[in-house]
């Protein structure tokens, strides 16, 4: 009975003294950090090869789920150089749907000579689509150190699979 | 005084203090068990507590709370979102008002408490902090019941690991935002008593196991801990119905606790909770007190002008604060907020017609002897209006139920494509009906057999019934009653889980926990339950979160699939109940459907807080936020 009576209150007595710690009462410890922020859009990055398919579908939502999905197959680039931390810039355009979406890909040290680009997905009312088909544009661009930049671009039929 | 004569006081005092104390607990818990599954359900809500706004109406209450804290009734400033015209905010006399009164105030002490908090330390390590000992409570009394101290010491390091990781990864709390997490954890306390007074309620009817096995249900099998967090009236309301069917339970009862010595005071307490809910929300009061009264008045074995009169007053005063609110805003005593400017829920034409007459009073009354009762016509007359509103929304309700099928079908079974049930914005099917958000609940068709072999009583000499038949019949009276007060506008976009419904969860937990078969089958193979329940969710979880990661899109498609598990999961249950049967094999097969249902909607529950309703990781636990960043299934 003691001792587990000695357990609880030091564990008690651990969680209150972290909590004191956090407090201004010790100025000199810092408990919760933010997340330092990154400067984006820096170095340097140069594609040396852009592979983009042209499959692009609207797919009519699964389980009866009462939409379309916009699916959109990854683009892999290769780099031929990469440094610090620019961005890439997948970008879909649909005009008769007046419709665009970009995702951002922020690279970093840890990105290998290969990338795979995702787009996000998103999704259409019934109303909004009444043809089997539509013509679109990809876009890969880059952001970094010494500007933006169209890295490939390409025309792909979206078409629509009930 | 000497030093000796003051120690001597204190030792006399001693047992007052720690009999205070005894009271206190049994009151609010009940006993020593009702305490651990409110420590359980504290944790859980706590693990799954997301500090941001789910509903845009929620930034109305959070800028009320604000305003009053700063002294103001009135809206003066939009703290939080977008502005002050935010959904449920009312316009009078130029100026605004939020809405659920009752809440806002209660929240009042924590924001100055977590005021103080933020002075003195890191807000978030506090709340950390807070949820550890509660888990370190939970430790302490699971470790009660188990022989051995290994539970207690093995806990105790599990909570300092646990407190330990969530502080390495702990980023700071905004320390403006403490309304938003008062009313948070204001709503998160009160429905914790769900689950507690529920277990207390059956506990009594039934045994401390079944009771405790319904808190289970109820916590894992619906979507108590999805709205627990979120300011809105739903938690709330599923409290208040809880405590009402437990306070008649008790009214019929004799008295043997330790504060209340006469039972008709429990019956006053269930028309006190009812006007003390109006200040929150009124038309769901309103309803609650017309299926109170008409299931109360006519059951009660004493029901002599000098109780109800003992009665009326209690429920009077109990209406005080929704009163004295609606008079410093309305100017009208029985006109709240939400039904100023005509957009309440109670149908919006139908309350701007009460907005337009209740303070006229009598128009149409002429005549010599008319004319002098005038006001006092009026007076009834204004009074009846609300009453009379009422009975047009369940008619209006019963009408749907013939007229639009579909609709009904849509709201309860099947959601699915259902244009209703779409969300506003995305168009997304993410607004699930009541059965794919609660599978557990298709138990209830184990009623119908029995009903068919139930008769009515003979005369009028049995109208005295037992107490557990006056709580069925309040709680299939209440439930019919939401079911068609929200009938002619369900399905509804930002529902999520059919939410307007929320009080047919805990109502329905009690409904079906009551039929014998399926009372029997889980206090038999409780064991059977509770594994199955795990096995669900550790399995089948890693199996649904591959299957979801692979084959959805989006989290219409997301959703869409744990309607379909769970209405899978609800088939097999619905037929084993119709069956009824509870012996050897049938009853071992119920238990495990049962559990799987109840699993089912434990997945669905931890992957929507954690994954599809991560509100941008926004979790108070760091662990859980970590948890949301690392899972992407779409």
């Amino acid at each position: 009975m003691e001792r587990t009576r000695a357990v609880t209150t030091s564990v008690i007595a651990i969680i209150l003294g972290v909590t004191l710690l956090s407090g201004p009462l010790f100025p000199g410890v810092t408990l919760a950090t933010e997340p330092e922020p990154v400067a984006l859009e820096t170095g340097n990055v140069t594609v040396s090869a852009v592979e983009l398919s042209e499959d692009v579908t609207l797919e009519k939502g699964s389980y009866g789920a009462a939409s379309y999905y916009l699916d959109t197959p990854p683009v892999r680039v290769q780099f031929a150089n990469r440094t610090g931390r620019p961005t890439l810039v997948y970008e879909l355009t649909i005009e008769e749907l007046g419709y665009t979406r970009t995702t951002n890909h922020f690279l970093d040290d840890s990105t290998g000579d290969e990338y795979t680009l995702t787009l996000a997905s998103d999704t259409f009312t019934d109303e909004e689509i009444e043809r089997k088909q539509y013509s679109g544009t990809v876009t890969v661009s880059k952001r970094d150190g010494s500007g933006h930049g169209v890295v490939a671009t390409r025309n792909v039929t979206i078409s629509v699979v009930e | 005084m000497t030093a000796t004569e003051f120690v001597g006081r204190l030792r006399r005092r001693t047992p007052v203090l720690s009999n205070t104390r005894e009271t206190v607990y049994a009151v609010l818990f009940g006993d020593r068990l009702g305490l651990t599954v409110f420590l359980a359900t504290v944790v859980l809500f706590g693990l799954l507590w997301r500090m941001a706004f789910v509903l845009n109406d929620s930034y109305t209450l959070a800028n009320g709370l604000y305003s009053l804290s700063n002294g103001q009734l009135a809206m003066t400033e939009a703290a939080y979102g977008p502005g002050l015209e935010t959904p449920g905010a009312s316009r009078y006399g130029g100026q605004w008002y939020a809405r659920n009164y009752g809440v806002i105030v209660l929240s009042l002490p924590l924001v100055f408490v977590l005021d103080l908090l933020t002075a003195v330390v890191e807000l978030r390590i506090a709340l950390v902090a807070l949820w550890s000992l509660a888990l370190l409570a939970l430790v302490v009394e699971c470790g009660y019941y188990t022989d051995g101290d290994w539970v207690l010491y093995g806990g105790a390091v599990a909570v300092l690991g646990l407190f330990g990781l969530n502080v390495t990864l702990a980023q700071p709390l905004d320390a403006g935002r403490t309304h938003l997490y008062a009313l948070q954890l204001t709503h998160l306390l009160i429905a914790a008593f769900t689950p507690v007074v529920l277990y207390r309620l059956l506990s009594r009817v039934h045994t401390r196991r079944l009771g405790l096995l319904s808190a289970i249900v109820l916590t894992a099998g619906t979507p108590l801990a999805f709205w627990a967090t979120v300011p809105k009236r739903h938690a709330v309301t599923g409290t208040v119905v809880v405590c009402v069917a437990y306070c008649l339970y008790r009214s019929r009862k004799p008295a043997d606790g330790a504060v209340v010595t006469h039972r008709t005071t429990f019956r006053a307490l269930a028309y006190a909770l009812v006007g003390l809910y109006a200040w929150v929300h009124a038309p769901e009061a309103l309803l609650l007190c017309v299926a109170l009264a008409l299931v109360d008045i006519p059951t009660a074995p004493n029901n002599s002008p000098r109780t109800l009169a003992r009665i009326g007053v209690v429920f009077a005063l109990s209406l005080l604060p929704f009163i004295i609110t609606n008079l410093a805003i309305s100017g009208s005593p029985i006109k709240p907020p939400r039904l100023v400017s005509g957009g309440g829920s109670l149908g919006s034409n139908a309350a701007s017609s009460a907005g337009g007459s209740g303070g006229s009073g009598g128009g149409g009354a002429s005549g010599g002897v008319l004319t002098s009762l005038a006001p006092l016509l009026g007076t009834i007359k204004s009074g009846m209006q609300p009453l009379l509103l009422l009975g047009g929304e369940l008619v209006a309700g019963f009408k749907t139920l013939q007229q639009q099928p579909n609709d009904v079908y849509h709201a309860f079974v099947r959601s699915g494509s259902a244009s209703g049930a779409l969300n506003n914005a995305g168009e997304e099917s993410v607004n699930l009906s009541l059965l794919e958000s609660a599978p557990v609940l298709v138990g209830m068709v184990g009623a119908l057999p029995i009903i068919r072999r139930l008769r009515l009583p003979s005369s009028m000499a049995d109208r005295t019934l037992n107490a557990d038949r006056v709580v069925d019949a309040f709680a299939i009276t209440t439930f019919v009653g939401v079911v068609l007060l929200y009938n002619s506008r369900l399905p509804l976009h930002a529902q999520v889980t059919a939410r307007y419904l929320f009080p047919l969860y805990p109502l329905g937990v009690y409904l079906f926990v009551r039929l014998p078969a399926v009372r029997k089958s889980l206090t038999d193979h409780w064991r059977l339950f509770l594994w199955t329940v795990a096995g669900t969710v550790l399995i089948g979880g890693q199996v649904t979160v591959v299957l979801v990661a692979v084959t959805v899109n989006g989290i219409g498609e997301a959703f869409q699939l744990h309607a379909l598990l769970a209405l899978g999961s609800a088939v097999p249950l619905g037929i084993w109940a119709l069956s009824g049967r509870s012996k050897g094999r049938a009853g071992q097969i119920g238990t495990v459907l049962l559990g799987a249902a109840t699993g089912v909607a434990a997945v669905f529950l931890l992957l929507t807080t954690v994954e599809y309703y991560a509100l941008g990781d926004a979790h108070l636990l760091p662990m859980m936020r970590a948890l949301g960043e690392l899972l992407t299934l779409y």
